[in-house]
């Protein structure tokens, strides 16, 4: 595994997505301690659209709060709904594409249908459906709905990297020294879609960042006064030649997120797989 | 004694568009205990799907449709479930294949593969495993084992992934080991280094070996018993010795004379004319007469059987019982 790492960071590309990430982790996690305001204390009429300056580096909004740490506290929200979200997808995702591939057959014709059928739904209807029904949807309710319905594509690369293991001569091999099937798929199979399935995660996060701001812009996802950078962007929208810093500070946050999410998955495409060392 | 492994009448047919291929054709052997049973062919005659039907290895569209194979303590595995057969599977019989490149897991390092087949068998913790691996790869000829341990296969060469196998193979004292040409895809000399571990260690292991090959150098160098395979059957059986010294049917005679000699050089090597026809398609009668140089009327007409032509020698030849004893 350490080799696994010292080769990843000799990758450019992830070198810079890492730092891209760590750094916009690193600030969301300490948000609390790094953030000059409470995100949601209104410092007064007189403090209202100021743009940026040394007391407000990133200037302060309609209701006079602090632009920064309203970045800064929507960045944790972002990530956190984005890794939490992303594992689920990652787990049902991997979890349905190793029983179609492997089992084949019945098992196989009946989950890649309902994906099939679940991808012919443009998925920004979908989760504007869901939510619509749902509306004043919690972190965690955005969290399931999000991981639930990003999950189809991930089987999909499972289940064809799994066809072609499962042909592959060392799975007969693997057999015929009597390992059962449980072992065979975790240990022979698993390891072999890990490197498409970190991927997919990594880009996968850059996805859903992009997709919680949109909702939240459109008023769906992370509801006021919550601070998400998606929703900062679509309440400072209409003051945009008046205010821009109120929408530009987030949106270039959110863009810088998602190019390092990218970043790190194209670096892990190169470097993961052994076999192209 | 008991046989290690006796086959009867093992028959392995395929379902394809074509019509049904029967790969393996009433193959019927005994295999004695430390004794190393040859099987020779060429390609498509049906050596390995007689290998994978014992391990009962073949995937539909392919099935076991008649016959049984009984190990040494009785238990016929044409039987068995798939539970009972997995505690067969690498523990009483392992199998170890032509390609070494292939039939290793890219993705696992050689430690994890041999401790695998250990914990798929045993209740063994990581460390124990990962020891008794270092073990098996010091067992089989790997320098500095407790380093390589930890290499994938992409880091090690065709016979130490070849010797990787073997480990594997052996890790949890079978007693029967099928090799699958096992040395096909290695050089020559690597190739005499691998025959000569694997012997060594049937012999170290008491186990009995089936090896199938198309090189009869190899079935004259490590064999004790020879079976000839073509289209789907056996079509002579008998000690290697004798193999060498009266072969009785004429597709080992030919065989025979496709070997290049040392102390008959040649300007052309001999061939036999024609190839193995497709298994969905095997010709009436004798399955070799389209090819065979002593051709009768009878041979397109009905079927031979396996026939005794003296102590510890069956040949699947009409000539026998036309004029017993004088071969051409």
């Amino acid at each position: 595994m350490n080799s696994t790492l010292s080769v990843l960071f000799t990758n450019r590309r992830w070198r810079y997505g890492l730092a891209l990430v760590a750094l916009f982790a690193g600030l969301a996690a300490l948000a609390h301690w790094v953030a000059p305001y409470d995100p949601t204390a209104q410092l007064g009429l007189s403090e209202q659209w100021r743009p940026p300056s040394a007391a407000h580096p990133f200037g302060t909004d309609l209701y006079g709060r602090d632009v920064l740490s309203r970045v800064l506290y929507g960045a944790r929200v972002s990530l956190v709904i984005a890794v939490l979200s992303v594992f689920l997808s990652i787990s049902i995702g991997t979890s349905v594409g190793l029983a179609a591939g492997y089992c084949g057959g019945v098992v196989d014709t009946l989950t890649m249908r309902t994906v099939d059928a679940a991808l012919a739904i443009p998925r920004v209807f979908l989760l504007l459906l869901v939510l619509g029904l749902w509306y004043g949807v919690d972190v965690i309710g955005l969290v399931i709905i999000l991981g639930v319905t990003s999950w189809f594509g991930v089987s999909r690369i499972v289940r064809a990297e799994v066809m072609a293991v499962r042909e592959r001569e060392y799975m007969l091999a693997a057999r015929s020294l009597g390992v059962g099937h449980g072992r065979i798929l975790l240990h022979h199979v698993l390891p072999n879609v890990l490197a498409p399935v970190t991927v997919a995660a990594t880009l996968g996060m850059g996805q859903i960042i992009l997709i919680e701001a949109g909702l939240s812009f459109l008023g769906l996802g992370v509801q006021e006064p919550t601070a998400s950078l998606g929703r900062m962007m679509s309440a400072g929208g209409g003051e945009l030649l008046a205010a821009p810093w109120t929408t530009v500070f987030p949106g270039i946050v959110v863009i810088l997120i998602v190019i390092g999410f990218s970043l790190m998955g194209d670096g892990f495409r190169d470097t993961l797989d052994p076999r192209t060392r | 004694m008991n046989p290690a492994l006796r086959v009867r009448h093992l028959t392995t047919s395929f379902a394809t568009e074509h019509g049904t291929a029967r790969a393996v054709d009433d193959v019927s052997f005994d295999l004695m205990p430390g004794e190393t049973l040859g099987i020779v062919g060429e390609s498509g005659s049906g050596k390995t799907v007689t290998a994978l039907s014992i391990l009962r290895l073949v995937d539909k569209p392919g099935q076991i449709s008649d016959g049984s194979i009984v190990e040494y303590a009785g238990k016929n595995l044409v039987q068995l479930s798939s539970r009972e057969l997995r505690q067969i599977r690498g523990a009483e019989i392992a199998m170890i294949f032509q390609e070494p490149a292939t039939s290793l897991n890219p993705v696992l390092t050689a430690g994890t593969q041999i401790a695998e087949t250990l914990r798929a068998h045993q209740t063994i913790t990581r460390k124990a495993a990962r020891d008794r691996a270092i073990e098996l790869l010091q067992l089989v000829g790997i320098p500095d084992p407790s380093k390589r341990v930890d290499d994938y296969p992409h880091q090690l060469s065709g016979g130490m992934q070849q010797r990787v196998m073997i480990a594997m193979a052996l890790s949890c004292n079978p007693k029967i080991l099928i090799a699958d040409e096992p040395t096909t895809a290695l050089d020559v000399t690597i190739q005499a280094q691998i025959l000569e571990l694997v012997t060594d260690l049937k012999q170290q292991f008491g186990m009995a070996m089936i090896l199938i090959t198309h090189d009869l150098g190899i079935v004259a160098g490590v064999t004790d018993r020879v079976a000839v395979m073509y289209g789907g059957q056996i079509v002579e059986q008998t000690t290697t010795q004798r193999l060498f010294l009266e072969p009785a049917h004429p597709y080992t005679k030919a065989l025979l004379r496709a070997v290049p000699r040392l102390d008959r050089p040649v300007d052309r090597l001999e061939t036999i004319p024609g190839a193995v026809p497709p298994a969905t398609a095997w010709p009436a009668a004798c399955r070799f007469h389209p090819r065979c140089p002593q051709l009768m009327d009878r041979c397109s007409a009905d079927p031979p059987t396996l026939t005794q032509t003296s102590e510890d020698h069956l040949a699947r030849c009409w000539l026998l019982s036309e004029c017993p004893g004088s071969e051409k």
